[in-house]
């Protein structure tokens, strides 16, 4: 049979052709790295319109909030950005006052990143991370993962920028996700294969690796989600 | 060829003053750009995989793409093709800049014509999986430019006007190139059939 190609036709046959889903790994691909942009976006927007300098540790934590917000996406399962963004999220200041205080260093490409705290329950295994370039230059961590004990890859939700939490140093909270199933053991490792300057635009790559062992915790409640709102609390 | 062959328009964005009410928020309020992001990714990223990107490589675009349009949101201007043309401009610059630091890709059919459309039976699938295969064929015989706009409007949903503006060309022009490109398209299945 002769098939019918019509303009219309070709048409139709077009659009079915180039209707392709998105494989859910390449949707959460993109997704953690637009929440990422955004989370960058809203600290330093943050920074601009408030002009803070946080005196004590204890505001600049709290400032996190804001920022840490935007890990939502690495506590709720599912959902699109839109709704990760606007629901709870994990204190920081919780995340803080529980981690384990690693404080390790390391220096690749001109840039040195600071392990200063990581955690692990369940779900999750949180690091908190610094990073200063030796040209000055406001930087971020880019890719990472984390691997557990077992061989684990634990791959890194959003990290949110936290203000200057040492010694004007940009920090930031990255969360990384379990897998399903699965429960983490220590000791961990922590790779670093690339930092971020200019808002996520230019990427280095480097490589830093941090190893460090933190018990179990048990899970980090979301914060209310009216804390997103709070950029000014003591 | 049938020059003057009537092309359907897709329905102009119903919502393009949203995108631009989103995108006026997020240049203040970044989170506003979640949205923003949720409501385009799909024609973003369909419209790379119709210009030849990989799996992997439509992400990392996608990704490019939704980065630079945030950090540039402030150049966006409301009222003007829309948030929808904007991006994929954006996302066409990412894989010209791409494709000249790799060297350019022809589109991937086994890629492309490997995935199985949802809800379709098996055979229904391989029948369809062979039009697409034999289309995308044609497809990646014409010109760039050819190519590009039919990724634009059957990837990318833009009409011949939006698509004007992204591609450099006028709105009269774009019509005429599709209908040429859609023209040779047709004219290649039938001597194939």
């Amino acid at each position: 049979m002769t098939p019918d190609t019509s303009g219309s036709d070709v048409e139709t046959l077009l659009g079915r052709s180039f209707s392709l889903p998105i494989p859910v790994r390449s949707r959460d691909d993109i997704d953690r790295r637009v929440e990422s942009a955004i989370a960058s976006h809203t600290e330093r927007r943050a920074r601009q319109v408030r002009g803070f300098r946080f005196p004590t540790p204890a505001r600049r934590l709290l400032l996190g909030v804001a920022a840490a917000a935007l890990l939502t996406g690495t506590v709720a399962a599912g959902g699109t950005i839109f709704s990760r963004l606007i629901g709870g999220a994990p204190l920081m200041e919780n995340v803080w006052d529980r981690a384990t205080e690693i404080d390790q260093s390391s220096t690749d490409a001109g840039y040195t990143i600071h392990l200063e705290r990581a955690a692990a329950d369940r779900e999750h295994v949180w690091v908190i991370v610094s990073v200063t370039a030796a040209s000055g230059t406001e930087a971020s961590t880019g890719r990472m993962r984390v691997i557990d004990a077992n061989g684990v890859v634990i791959r890194p939700g959003t990290c949110a920028g936290t203000g200057d939490v040492f010694q004007g140093v940009s920090a930031a909270l990255c969360g990384c996700n379990v897998p399903a199933g699965i429960t983490p053991h220590g000791p961990y490792t922590l790779e670093v294969t690339s930092v971020t300057t200019d808002a996520g635009e230019i990427e280095t790559p480097g490589h830093w690796t941090f190893t460090f062992d933190v018990p179990l915790t048990a899970p980090f409640n979301p914060g209310p989600a009216s804390a997103t709102v709070r950029p000014d609390a003591p | 060829m049938e020059l003057t062959q009537r092309i359907a328009e897709p329905l102009a964005l119903a919502d393009a003053p949203l995108d631009d009410r989103l995108a006026a928020e997020a240049r203040t309020d970044p989170k506003a750009f979640a949205p923003l992001y949720e409501r385009h990714v799909e024609r973003v990223y369909r419209y790379l995989r119709a210009r030849g990107a990989n799996e992997d490589g439509a992400a990392e675009l996608a990704a490019l793409t939704f980065e630079r349009a945030l950090s540039h949101i402030d150049r966006y201007r409301p009222g003007g093709s829309g948030f929808g043309p904007w991006l994929l401009r954006i996302a066409r610059n990412a894989f010209v800049d791409a494709g000249r630091r790799r060297g350019n890709r022809s589109l991937d059919l086994d890629e492309v014509t490997g995935l199985a459309a949802p809800g379709r039976s098996p055979e229904e699938t391989a029948i369809g999986a062979e039009e697409r295969r034999r289309i995308l064929s044609f497809v990646a015989q014409l010109p760039d430019v050819q190519r590009d706009a039919l990724a634009l409007r059957f990837a990318g949903g833009l009409s011949s006007r939006e698509i004007a503006p992204v591609i450099g060309k006028s709105e009269a022009a774009t019509k005429k190139l599709l209908t040429r490109s859609l023209a040779t398209l047709k004219e290649a299945m039938r001597n194939d059939a």
